[in-house]
């Protein structure tokens, strides 16, 4: 039920890649969907009961699986680079052109 | 535009408190969720809110950068002194036989490095965004 | 102990990032230095690693210690040596080049820096390695394209960045499934584990997901729009790298996927996927006036030529594919450095107004006839070898010879298009002749080792690939024969159609997908597969 509903948002995050107009919407939409897919991975290796991957507290059939977070980590920093990069682009683009369009960004044929 | 009052003074009284939070995050990141990138990106809001109750900086943009890069060239040293001890790469320079407390140091070392690269770069990008100056990348 | 086999596969990744930082530190009158050091070292590191893995069949090299499962490996066969050698020369080509254009220090740092990162992506040993590998190129590249800051750079780094990056949120879909399925993401333990599970929906989906994020790595047919523009707006030392390496890395990572597990259901679909992709290169590249913009779309064009190669995966097409992989890198990356010299000194960059190359620059223009002849598959070049052998294992498949044949003679028509920039008018005739430099000998390496790899090809299968060759002899002069016939053909095509600029090219040259259409592509580009993967 939750992974269906994760599913949904990164499908909503695509769906607003494709049809917005401005760069910075798409750059969120962008994030959306790895938020999104990020949430997908951790929830699928929990289970009802499961306990903290700690050793020592309990056995280890009963814990939670600790190389997802470990990646996700990862993920994470990675996602968030990205989105560092593309809004310094961005501003510059801005500087450059006046405009935050896709369509005017695309359209412009000088050099 | 002009903040409310209480929007100042509770950013004021918040912001050690954000500082705690984010070195707590840091420091116990080997133990407890967290670690090294959480809480820069803390740290980081740490500043973000005292820039944006007092409506100027309270950092220097240069000698931030240039820690910045000096916490690199750190990371990466501290992840290759393991060729020397070693004979690998890009793993904890300390033996293998040492205790558990002493072992942590490096996993410690490397949340605290990273940490505080994290924080800068995030302070870093967020003024050259605002201010509308460029930074040097 | 510094020097054993467990280390070495970390040496080729940590010296050049080590020595980014050291280029980035120092001055920069030692920072040439500092880039030979580097390279010279890397190459002495990589040949001698490469003698003592030779005979094995993998080296394993796990970090920290840790199981195979659970912890980062790195993993070296003929294969990836074979792509360290091609990275490791390339880049020296591309350091050489790059005293010439500029001697900025964070250039060199992200240059460096891209080699140690491509260095670990194709070492690389469990998916996630490969994901944070990949994603680094991406942000790396989108520096060194955006470097010199002015619009159509930012442009196109903007859409580098963000549609690459989408097409890995698919690629962390399809891992999140394997993960399920398989308990590890190792890929030699994934390998035993997955036959199991072949037949099973969430499997397929993820071999469709994989396939459609190393379809956008790659440029492949309906994500391709990302691959001119970035190619054609960055500095063209960068570009001779990413058109010769970064986008083969796209290739290199399906091979290793379907190393892994492959569905033969999927093979008709990729070869004309492959083969929509190379058509579609070549009507584009035709009707385009900036010389860049052309090289990049025959980059498209060439490696849909050998996807139809590699796409199947077995046989003959399979070496094929392999073969003009390294070709198509030494070419193209030639034919970017001799048009990046072009471009610096005409300050134009329209192929219909430059003109007297062959005056200004001899030894240049040289070096760009043997690039041009070695693309359009002249017999003794080595672009010839890598084409000859995937149509001479398609031959019995009408429309896969159709469509090679038809891209050869676009090709050609294209090349014919731009050799006349070599053509000098009266009043081109008084320019002096440019100076030979040291950015020359980039040029000269990069076309002996055309001439060489023609010469050597089966010694390089055989060593660097460990791949079979069908028996031909390419100094038969039956194919010399249908060279000059592609050449005419090519002729023909350019004089009666392109020339005179009709209106159909004009409305080709300014079609252009933009961001969300793209998006929408790549989603139909996934839904299709996955609907022929389901059904079959």
């Amino acid at each position: 039920m939750q992974i269906m509903l994760a599913t949904a948002i990164v499908l909503i995050g695509f769906y607003g890649m494709c049809t917005s107009k401005n760069i910075i919407k798409s750059i969120v939409c962008l994030n959306i969907s790895e938020a999104a897919i990020i949430l997908i991975f951790l929830r699928s290796v929990y289970f009802e009961g499961a306990a903290l991957p700690i050793i020592g507290l309990r056995h280890a059939g009963e814990m939670v699986d600790p190389l997802p977070q470990a990646l996700m980590i990862t993920a994470i920093v990675i996602g968030a680079s990205v989105t560092s990069l593309a809004l310094m682009i961005s501003i510059r683009l801005f500087r450059a052109y006046g405009s935050l369009d896709w369509r005017m960004l695309l359209e412009r044929k000088d050099k | 535009m002009r903040l409310s009052n209480l929007l100042v003074n509770i950013a004021r009284f918040i912001f050690p408190f954000m500082l705690m939070f984010g070195l707590y995050i840091i420091l116990y990141g080997d133990v407890s969720p967290g670690g090294g990138f959480q809480g820069g990106a803390i740290l980081a809001s740490a500043y973000i809110t005292a820039y944006i109750a007092r409506g100027e900086r309270i950092f220097e943009i240069g000698s931030l950068v240039l820690l910045e890069k000096v916490l690199y060239v750190l990371i990466v040293a501290m992840a290759l002194i393991s060729v020397l001890t070693k004979g690998e790469a890009f793993t904890s320079f300390i033996p293998s036989g040492e205790p558990l407390e002493i072992r942590r140091l490096f996993l410690i070392a490397m949340n605290v490095f990273i940490g505080f690269k994290v924080a800068l770069g995030i302070t870093s990008l967020f003024s050259s965004f605002v201010e509308q100056e460029s930074v040097d990348d | 102990m510094l020097t054993s086999l467990h280390i070495m596969p970390a040496y080729l990744i940590i010296i050049p990032i080590v020595f980014a930082i050291a280029a980035y530190l120092l001055p920069e009158r030692g920072s040439r230095w500092v880039c030979a050091l580097c390279q010279t070292l890397l190459t002495l590191a990589a040949f001698h690693y490469y003698a003592l893995i030779f005979d094995m069949d993998m080296h394993l090299v796990a970090f920290g210690g840790w199981p195979d499962f659970a912890g980062i490996t790195l993993r070296n066969d003929h294969l990836s040596m074979g792509f360290a050698a091609m990275a490791i020369f390339l880049w020296w080509c591309v350091l050489l080049y790059a005293f010439f254009e500029r001697l900025s220090r964070s250039y060199l740092f992200f240059l460096l820096f891209l080699e140690g990162t491509f260095m670990g992506l194709i070492m690389s040993n469990d998916l996630f390695n490969l994901f944070v590998f990949i994603e680094v190129v991406t942000i790396i590249s989108t520096m060194l394209i955006t470097y010199r800051g002015d619009g159509s750079s930012l442009r196109a780094g903007f859409y580098y960045l963000l549609f690459n990056n989408a097409g890995m949120l698919f690629y962390l879909v399809a891992f999140i499934i394997l993960y399920q399925v398989c308990g590890t993401l190792n890929l030699q333990l994934m390998k035993e584990a997955l036959p199991a599970h072949m037949g099973e929906f969430p499997v397929k989906l993820s071999f469709v997901l994989v396939t459609a994020a190393f379809g956008v790595k790659s440029a492949f047919f309906p994500v391709y729009n990302w691959l001119p523009k970035a190619h054609s707006a960055a500095p063209s030392a960068v570009s001779a790298l990413l058109s010769g390496l970064l986008v083969k890395s796209g290739l290199y990572e399906f091979i290793r996927l379907n190393e892994v597990f492959h569905y033969a259901s999927l093979d008709f679909f990729l070869v004309a996927v492959g083969a929509a992709t190379a058509l579609l290169g070549v009507i584009f590249a035709l009707c385009q006036k900036d010389i860049k913009l052309i090289l990049a779309f025959h980059t498209v064009s060439q490696v849909g030529i050998m996807f139809m190669g590699i796409g199947p995966f077995r046989g003959f097409a399979y070496s094929g594919g392999m073969l003009h992989l390294v070709n198509h890198g030494m070419f193209k990356a030639l034919l970017f450095l001799c048009a990046g010299m072009i471009v610096s000194d005409y300050r134009n960059r329209n192929v219909n107004q430059i003109r007297g190359v062959l005056r200004r620059f001899p030894l240049l223009s040289v070096f760009m006839i043997v690039g041009m002849l070695s693309i359009t598959g002249m017999p003794s070049l080595n672009g010839y070898i890598g084409k000859y052998i995937i149509a001479d294992s398609v031959r019995h498949i009408f429309w896969e010879k159709a469509v090679l044949l038809l891209v050869n003679v676009g090709t050609a028509a294209s090349f014919i298009k731009i050799s006349q920039i070599f053509t000098a008018d009266y009043k081109h005739l008084r320019i002096p002749v440019k100076r030979v430099g040291l950015e020359h000998l980039p040029l000269f390496l990069l076309s002996s080792s055309c001439a060489l790899l023609a010469a050597y090809y089966r010694q390089l299968a055989s060593w660097l690939f460990e791949l079979p060759i069908p028996a031909f002899t390419p100094s038969d002069p039956v194919h010399m024969l249908e060279y000059l016939g592609i050449l005419a053909a090519g002729y023909a095509l350019y004089h009666f159609f392109i020339k005179k600029d009709p209106p159909f090219v004009r409305r080709i040259r300014n079609a252009d997908i933009s961001f969300e259409n793209a998006c929408m592509l790549l989603l139909g580009f996934v839904c299709m597969m996955s609907v022929i993967v389901m059904g079959l």
